[in-house]
């Protein structure tokens, strides 16, 4: 039973169904016009070609159905493998382990603006993505999935050149839409995606005429027919027979989805996102969404042309009579494609993206030849091996393998550097790649990290406890013994915080050093309740503090300090500003820093420059300078007052005990009086 | 198609940093380049006129914020040079541990963003994953993990933690098994090599004429590093090499780099070796002020030489500081290095001069 008959009978099912029950309520209401009119309405709908034209349509929608829902999980697939091959995790957040990711990345752009750019050639701008679309999922209708899977009555006899022919489309559209996009980036990329695509072509077409040649049949359902022999139990699968051409195929095709290694058309680095920069909103979701239909078209594509496309094992259960062969075929089907789909993401892991103009030789020098050079080995081989049996697989096979051996190790002669200062442009010779270099090492690079754990932190599930947990890194014995050996205990690696600036009020001494030592001036100072209205506590602002600690380092008494605490986002800029009460509120969070002694600079006094203001003695936070009588100064320091000037009431004294270096009396003195020395004076009076 | 300027504009997500590449086209290739910078000025050197000595530390993080103990050094020893004062040896060990580290982070976060902007996304993330193991030694000691605030006029801010040197010894030994690996990943990927070998050529002489420094100088043949042409601090007492290319081309920047890295790693195993047990971190006789007078001083910064010039007048703030910053004179060679190759070279060539903005615009 085909697809296009299970349909059918679906359909024909339902609307006999609802004809009976419309009969049945006609009857009852009775009404001969109404007979008459549902009669014929009856005999419309149950007619051939209507029956027809639903199961197609139905047809076509199942299909896209099934088609968009497993694009969503290639989508996660990729995501989630790709992640793993450069050691994360991919999406995890939104549904189970990231499925919902994509369905909220489809919403997120069905929300955004569709903005038509100012000079667009509008028609050409609008017109050109829906084709493209169009086209691409129109593709499906050709491929077949399974057993019996014709969207129409029967297979369509040319079947891979119908594929071939809509996937041509693409290149014509891509250069329309970058030219319509007004913007000289699309327009580049536009045209190199549009070369790209339309080179390539001729080598994909080229590596499947030796499949062709082999099954006799240019319809899919044929070709994976031709595949069903087996050589004891290894099914005997085009890849075997053919694998110069599947390699070929694969990195034609490769070329054609624009993917990693050939995705300059759109590569981010250099020209944002090609053709598609200048489309948003859901046109541009898309778009996107139909490059993951390509790929799908394209890996079913390389399933049913080289692995056998639904032939696995289990194809001859039967389950209560109904033979469920096409059903296991669909299951076997999907996970082959899925397979070459993750072999395509592990190349997208591992190889840099080749130049425009290296991809276009790589195309023309080296898989064009290549591509003929299989089709004349299959030719012979058929030609002088007749009777498709044990013979026919290792002659090919063996064939094949030689010519890529051969063609893994054997380079072109290496041209010298071009000497400096010419340009390397135009009609110099670049040396063509080697096979050999160019996918072995990076590929086994990447798939050691597939084995590896997640070196992600999901934050803030897992905070950063200790600089390192076994979960960061692979874990075999060697390495988590070299990261669980404890080498620091965790309050030792802790003493240095940067966060939020937590404050001691009780043991402030207002000297003013935190705010004169902040580089940005984030500290003023306030009155604080319960306090002298003269000594005034810091205020921080954290929107201008750099977190830089030296606020922390230079308070004498310790009672400011930078804490582990590090949210403090705010709403508004003014909740930024912590006042002294919300400082304190880091005030168990102290930590217990060593900073080394900091030479202490002592202020010292040019005394005869004085004039008694009493300023440095009123504002020291410690109380270090004390006035005392002018005429008992100057006799117990024994200084020569000069006469002339005229002599304060009292002079300034200092305590050296008591000082903490704050340099508050050096500020605020009038006359510049006061000195802040060098570590080794004991300060006081200069003389 | 006619010649025509192509804006690789100020919004791009290729420029490491905020700055606007004009090149003019003619097809594919180029014909001439024009960086414009500017876009991140945040005026340092005005700044620096009206802070304090100490308060100027943790600004001078923020010049190149890749590598902003290098910077901070820099500052920090012009001032001391001009001072005059003796730095005790611990601090010394320290400094230069701090400062290879913040070297193969520097190099470490190059190699991601070179190789991400060529297309391997992969190796765009295991080199920030090593990255990490190095932000996190350096968290260790200072608490942060990018501007770190370390240095200080007379030394360094506090001690290592105990068991650092332990723990550092192991991270070297993973990090050379895992530098193995970017190797195979990426000298060995013929894509790679298509992208880079004879691409963006810079003969040494041209070099040289045009001032460039560092990395980009060594890998055009010419044999000049500044930590043994005009050693500062301890590295006179060290034993490395000079890692020199002669390909004058971004693959051989990129070997230099490499090759930095693992000297570097040699490096930091003598320090640890020599480092004192106990010893003064931070001199006690560092002078409120400099005497009058000027210097200018060089230090070997990741990306090239890196120097201060000062001019203090007696006071606690600097009179004037001239911030020589080696990625401002690499950048003015990239037209030379641009002409004669095509647009899809832009990123592999200014990827492998390392660009970070912050130091050119200061």
């Amino acid at each position: 039973m085909t697809f296009y008959e299970f349909i059918r009978g679906i359909i024909v099912a339902i609307l006999t169904w609802l004809g009976d029950g419309v009969t049945w309520i006609v009857l009852q209401i009775n009404w001969q016009p109404l007979t008459g009119f549902a009669g014929w309405v009856g005999g419309i709908i149950m007619s051939e070609p209507s029956i027809n034209l639903l199961t197609i349509l139905s047809g076509i929608i199942t299909v896209f159905l099934i088609i968009f829902i497993n694009l969503i999980m290639m989508m996660w697939f990729e995501l989630k493998l790709f992640a793993r091959f450069y050691h994360g995790r991919g999406p995890t957040e939104v549904g189970y382990a990231g499925l919902l990711q994509n369905i909220a990345h489809g919403i997120k752009l069905f929300m955004k603006e569709l903005i038509i750019p100012k000079k667009v050639d509008k028609w050409a701008y609008l017109i050109a993505p829906i084709i493209y679309i169009g086209t691409s999922f129109a593709v499906f209708v050709a491929i077949p999935w399974t057993e019996g899977f014709y969207l129409g009555r029967k297979d369509l006899a040319g079947g891979f050149l119908i594929v071939f022919a809509i996937f041509s489309m693409a290149p014509f559209l891509i250069f329309i839409s970058g030219w319509a996009s007004n913007n000289k980036f699309s327009l580049i990329g536009g045209i190199r995606s549009a070369t790209q695509m339309i080179s390539y072509e001729i080598p994909l077409l080229l590596s499947v005429v030796g499949v062709i040649l082999l099954a006799h049949s240019l319809s899919l359902t044929e070709i994976v027919g031709a595949q069903s022999q087996t050589l004891g139990i290894l099914p005997v699968w085009f890849l075997l027979l053919q694998p110069l051409g599947a390699l070929l195929f694969f990195t034609a095709a490769v070329a054609e989805l624009e993917r990693i290694p050939f995705d300059l058309p759109e590569a981010e680095a250099e020209l944002v996102e090609g053709w598609k920069t200048e489309y948003g909103g859901l046109r541009f979701g898309l778009i996107m969404f139909t490059e993951w239909a390509r790929a799908f078209a394209g890996c079913s594509l390389f399933v049913l042309l080289f692995l056998g496309g639904w032939q696995g094992p289990l194809m001859e259960t039967s389950l209560f009579g109904m033979d469920l062969g096409p059903i296991i075929g669909l299951v076997w089907f999907f996970i082959k494609v899925y397979i070459v789909f993750g072999v395509m993401v592990w190349v997208r892991a591992s190889f840099p993206r080749v130049r425009i103009d290296q991809l276009l030789r790589v195309c023309w020098n080296t898989l064009l030849p290549l591509g003929l050079i299989n089709i004349f080995l299959t030719v012979m081989v058929i030609t002088l091996l007749s009777g498709f049996g044990v013979t026919y697989a290792i002659g090919f096979a063996l064939g094949s393998f030689f010519l890529m051996v051969l063609l893994l190790f054997v380079r072109p002669e290496v041209e010298p550097l071009p000497p400096e200062g010419t340009l390397t442009s135009g009609g110099k010779k670049e040396r063509t790649p080697a096979l050999r270099t160019l996918v072995l090492k990076p590929l086994w690079v990447t798939m050691k990290h597939l084995f590896r754990r997640p070196a992600t932190l999901m934050y803030p599930y897992e905070t950063l406890k200790k600089p390192h947990t076994t979960a960061y890194y692979p874990v075999t014995k060697k390495i988590a013994r070299v990261y669980e050996d404890g080498v620091f205990g965790v309050p030792d690696i802790w003493r240095n915080y940067r966060g939020a600036i937590g404050l001691d009020v009780d043991a402030c001494i207002s000297c003013g050093l935190c705010g004169r030592i902040c580089p940005n001036r984030c500290i003023t100072y306030v009155e604080f309740p319960g306090r002298d209205k003269n000594k005034k506590v810091p205020r921080v602002d954290f929107g201008v503090c750099m977190f830089c600690g030296l606020c922390a380092e230079y308070c004498p008494k310790g009672c400011i300090f930078l804490t582990s605490e590090y949210d403090l986002s705010a709403f508004d800029r003014n909740d930024l500003i912590y006042g002294p009460e919300k400082l304190s509120m880091f005030r168990g969070l102290k930590p217990e820093t060593r900073f080394p002694e900091r030479a202490r600079e002592l202020p010292s006094w040019e005394i005869s420059k004085c004039i008694g203001c009493q300023l440095c003695s009123r504002r020291c936070p410690t109380g270090a300078i004390t006035m005392i009588d002018s005429a008992i100064y100057i006799e117990k320091y024994g200084i020569t007052w000069d006469e002339t000037k005229k002599r304060p009431k009292s002079l300034p004294e200092f305590t050296g005990d008591k000082c903490v270096s704050c340099g508050t009396c050096a500020e605020v003195c009038p006359r510049r009086v006061i000195t802040m020395d060098t570590p080794d004076s004991k300060g006081g009076i200069d003389k | 198609m006619a010649e025509m300027w192509i804006n690789l504009g100020p919004q791009h997500p290729m420029t490491h940093g905020l700055w606007d590449l004009r090149v003019k086209v003619d097809g594919e290739t180029i014909i001439d380049a024009e960086p414009k910078i500017g876009y991140l000025h945040r005026c340092h050197e005005k700044i620096y006129e009206s802070r304090t000595y100490p308060q100027i530390v943790p600004l001078s993080d923020r010049l190149c914020y890749g590598s902003s103990m290098s910077w901070s050094y820099t500052y920090v020893h012009t001032v001391e040079e001009l001072m005059r004062i003796d730095i005790p040896e611990k601090a010394e060990y320290i400094r230069v541990m701090m400062l290879e580290i913040q070297r193969i982070a520097s190099h470490l976060m190059w190699l991601a963003a070179y190789a991400g902007d060529l297309g391997i996304y992969s190796m765009l993330l295991y080199p920030m994953r090593e990255r990490e193991l190095f932000q996190d030694l350096l968290q260790s000691v200072t608490g942060n993990r990018l501007l770190y605030n370390y240095m200080r006029i007379g030394g360094v801010r506090n001690d290592l933690p105990d068991g650092f040197g332990n723990y550092l010894l192991k991270v070297l030994d993973w990090f050379e098994e895992r530098m193995d690996e970017y190797e195979e990943m990426l000298d060995e990927s013929e894509i790679f090599r298509m992208r880079t070998r004879g691409i963006g050529i810079l003969s040494g002489e041209k070099a040289v004429n045009l001032g460039v420094t560092g990395p980009t100088l060594r890998g055009s043949g010419v044999c000049v590093d500044l930590r043994k042409d005009d050693p500062y601090s301890i590295y006179d007492e060290l034993e490395f090499s000079i890692c020199v290319e002669d390909g004058c081309d971004c693959w051989a920047r990129y070997r230099v780099r490499v090759r930095e890295m693992r000297e570097s790693c040699r490096i930091l195993r003598q320090v640890v070796s020599r480092m004192p047990e106990n010893g003064e971190i931070l001199s006690k006789k560092v002078p409120r002020n400099p005497p009058k007078g000027e210097i200018f001083v060089r230090t070997e910064d990741p990306r090239g030489e890196a120097g201060m010039y000062l001019v203090s007048d007696g006071t606690n703030r600097p009179y004037r500081i001239k911030i020589k910053s080696p990625m401002f004179v690499n950048m003015s060679a990239l037209p030379e290095m641009l002409r004669g190759y095509k647009v899809a070279d832009v990123p592999a060539i200014c990827g492998s001069i390392d660009v970070c903005m912050g130091e050119t615009d200061r």
